[in-house]
């Protein structure tokens, strides 16, 4: 069984639809957002999402339904509900080999943006898949922020739990990459890799092969075509009523493919739309000039 | 038949000091530019202050065949003003002043090279001053006697020194590093992001070789020049964005035409925000990099991070030696030594020099884990490394921890000669964090040259 890729990356960030890329190689799976990495413990995991992000907990359940029954409908959701409901005791750890074995000889592909947001989660992910390759995938933090936002403003469409008033684009941002850069620096190197979503999306001829080649998978032209195409991915579209997300709301609206959004070029100088009379902090600008964003 | 001899790579047991304790000075803190003219060695040293008499810079001679050193050239002493006392825009703390009647003109020499331009009867020795009332560049024939060269069409009374001079065919490229002010000094950015050349730095006119930063305001400065290909490369230092490097054929009038080579520091953006050495070897031009100050620019916010290795070709294709993997828009790039940065040592910061010698390629290290146990009130460890490659590839450790002296942070020089690799060090001064707020001076007793041979 090849060890699994996960991406790294705080929400609105081109997750997604990389995932979904990534996934349609024919060597690798691309998993909605499984947020397994949170918890040790399934049953704790579950009560988690149940308590804070009921939604949360949709990625598991259409990748269960997919994989068990290749289909995702609200049946197939209900039969992935009592799978999980009947496996409480079960580790995390023991819940994403079972899916990695499923999906085997393809390499499985998470990307779970709660992840990255404390440093236990990550250590658990590490932990659960020590040979892991992670790569880690940054977007413009003023573009973030306002697509974060968005999100948040939207929250009805989706019984999404954040008030608008109280996000901070910029502190998730900030604590996310803080976050990753802290873990992967322990990394040996070249189990992880870092690319601008921004640069991925716009040069995909350039840096899908490359991506496979890290990977160790296929680089034909057939490879990187199937790449191209994320809204293949069974997850690229809304679930069944009783499991709409498990990934990006946009994303899962319209899977397609839309460079033209990852050419917005913004500067880091200057007022913050969601902070009228602020800049980003001098610690944000840090982070994100090591980046690579002007 | 004769066999040439394998080239052998020089080991640790084959380098001898030939000069410690700031050869006669223990206040001389950097042995930081050397030259090989007229069979002997000259070395220039640098105090970290010129704050009074005792920091007076000078140049020192090696004769290799008597083992003895000599004093060629000491600063003249000037009146102190402001500018002595200018703060360290890495120290955030203004300097101590004190009621010296004379500080030196010079507290450093930054740079060396042996040149002859239109009106040098023979090469001279041309060498380049660290002065807080604007750069002078020295020139002597003999070794003995140095005299400041008109710096005519240089506005140069901001410039704190040039880093870079290379000669390249006949004409004499040198690079403004540093700038200062009543205020403050800045070591490694601001002044004048500019390369000059003259065919005569005598008698000559200096004209810009380039447009200032090559029209890129986050060019700050130019801090290495190197001949390769039969063109020259300038590398930027840019903290915002990471180093640049740039080429021309340097043909015609100046300005140049140039063509860029590699921006964002080579895809690692302004962790490499400094490419501090350019050397030639088996048809590829190294690239070290690095940042400025303890392992962190805290002028710039920038880091802490440690150093990477790369070279590029003649046909614009580079490669990453020693360094961190990544995806470039040119494909995936994979250090050849299979190390990551800083030789998979996170406290070098900037491999500061670099040589071919004897078919080999050494590079030098600065390595701050010293400044970081004196400030933890650990017991010192570190100290600078020197490696070595027979093949670009394949890296070997030639010395560690400083020879033995962790306060012998970095090399700061590295010189190819016909009678060995000859080898100068940088020992710092780091203060020692006490109760209540105090704290001392630790300091080690002056830099110090090796031979190797």
């Amino acid at each position: 069984m090849p060890d699994p890729l996960i991406i790294l990356c705080p929400l609105r960030s081109f997750s997604s639809v990389v995932c979904g890329m990534l996934g349609q190689h024919p060597e690798m799976y691309g998993m909605p957002e499984l947020n397994l990495f949170l918890e040790d413990n399934l049953g704790a995991l579950l009560q988690r999402h149940q308590r804070t992000r009921p939604f949360a907990v949709h990625g598991l359940l259409r990748a269960l339904a997919q994989l068990h029954d290749g289909q995702q409908t609200e049946t197939t959701v209900r039969r992935a509900q009592h799978w999980l409901n009947a496996r409480l005791s079960w580790s995390t750890q023991q819940v994403f080999a079972y899916l990695a074995d499923l999906v085997a000889p393809r390499m499985l592909i998470d990307k779970s943006p709660a992840t990255v947001m404390s440093s236990h989660s990550l250590q658990i992910a590490h932990r659960i898949c020590p040979n892991a390759s992670y790569l880690h995938l940054t977007r413009h933090p003023r573009t973030t922020g306002k697509s974060i936002l968005d999100l948040v403003q939207r929250n009805h469409e989706w019984n999404g739990p954040a008030d608008p008033e109280r996000v901070d684009p910029e502190r998730l941002w900030s604590i996310a990459h803080r976050n990753i850069v802290a873990f992967t620096r322990t990394l040996p190197l070249g189990q992880h890799m870092r690319i601008k979503g921004e640069d991925l999306l716009s040069a995909l001829d350039v840096y899908l092969p490359q991506i496979a080649e890290w990977l160790g998978v296929r680089t034909d032209p057939d490879a990187i075509e199937a790449m191209k195409h994320p809204e293949t991915s069974p997850y690229a579209c809304l679930g069944p009523a009783n499991a709409r997300m498990g990934n990006d709301p946009n994303f899962l609206k319209d899977p397609r493919l839309r460079p033209a959004r990852a050419q917005e070029q913004p500067r880091l100088e200057g007022e913050l739309d969601w902070r009228p009379g602020s800049d980003f902090s001098p610690a944000t600008l840090k982070l994100a000039r090591e980046f690579g964003y002007q | 038949m004769t066999n040439k001899p394998k080239t052998a790579m020089l080991n640790s047991q084959q380098f001898k000091l030939i000069g410690k304790e700031g050869l006669g000075n223990p206040r001389s803190r950097v042995a930081q530019s050397m030259a090989y003219f007229q069979d002997a060695l000259y070395v220039g040293v640098t105090h970290p202050r010129g704050a009074g008499p005792e920091d007076r810079a000078r140049i020192l001679r090696y004769d290799p065949l008597q083992g003895v050193w000599s004093t060629v050239f000491v600063s003249p002493l000037t009146a102190p003003d402001s500018r002595v006392f200018a703060q360290d825009v890495l120290r955030h703390r203004a300097p101590r002043q004190n009621s010296a009647s004379a500080v030196p003109r010079y507290r450093g020499f930054r740079g060396m090279t042996v040149f002859q331009g239109r009106s040098d009867p023979a090469p001279a020795l041309y060498v380049s001053t660290i002065c807080h009332w604007g750069v002078d560049l020295l020139r002597s024939l003999d070794g003995e006697y140095f005299e400041a060269v008109p710096l005519t069409g240089l506005d140069n009374g901001c410039l704190l020194s040039f880093r870079a001079l290379l000669g390249h065919g006949r004409k004499l490229f040198i690079a403004p590093t540093g700038a200062v002010d009543e205020q403050e000094f800045d070591h490694y950015f601001s002044g004048d992001p500019t390369v000059y050349v003259t065919d005569d730095p005598l008698n000559g006119v200096w004209q810009p070789a380039m447009e200032p930063g090559f029209g890129d305001p986050a060019n700050r400065t130019i801090t290495s020049l190197a001949s390769f290909a039969n063109q020259v490369y300038a590398a930027t230092g840019n903290p915002e964005r990471g180093f640049q490097l740039w080429k021309t054929n340097a043909r015609g009038k100046p300005p140049y035409r140039w063509q860029p080579v590699l921006r964002d520091g080579a895809g690692r953006y302004n962790l490499n925000a400094l490419a501090p050495a350019l050397t030639v070897f088996q048809g590829a031009l190294y690239i070290a990099t690095g940042l400025p100050g303890l392992g962190y620019d805290s002028a710039n916010n920038v880091g802490p991070a440690a150093a990477e290795l790369l070279r590029v070709y003649s046909d614009d294709r580079w490669e990453l030696v020693v360094g961190e993997p990544r995806f470039s828009p040119t494909g995936l790039k994979v250090p050849f030594a299979v190390r990551g940065p800083g030789f998979d040592d996170f406290y070098n910061s900037v491999f500061w020099c670099m040589v071919a010698h004897d078919d080999c390629l050494y590079v030098g290290t600065f390595h701050w884990e010293p400044f970081e146990c004196v400030l933890m009130g650990q017991p010192l460890q570190g100290g600078f490394q020197l490696w070595a490659s027979e093949d670009g590839d394949q890296w070997q450790a030639v010395a560690a921890a400083g020879f033995g002296d962790p306060f012998h942070a970095g090399v700061r020089t590295l010189l190819s000669t016909p009678i060995g690799l000859f080898m100068g060090s940088s020992q710092e001064i780091a203060r020692r964090r006490q109760r209540q707020g105090t704290s001392r001076v630790v300091s080690g007793d002056g830099c110090a040259v090796w031979l190797g041979a």
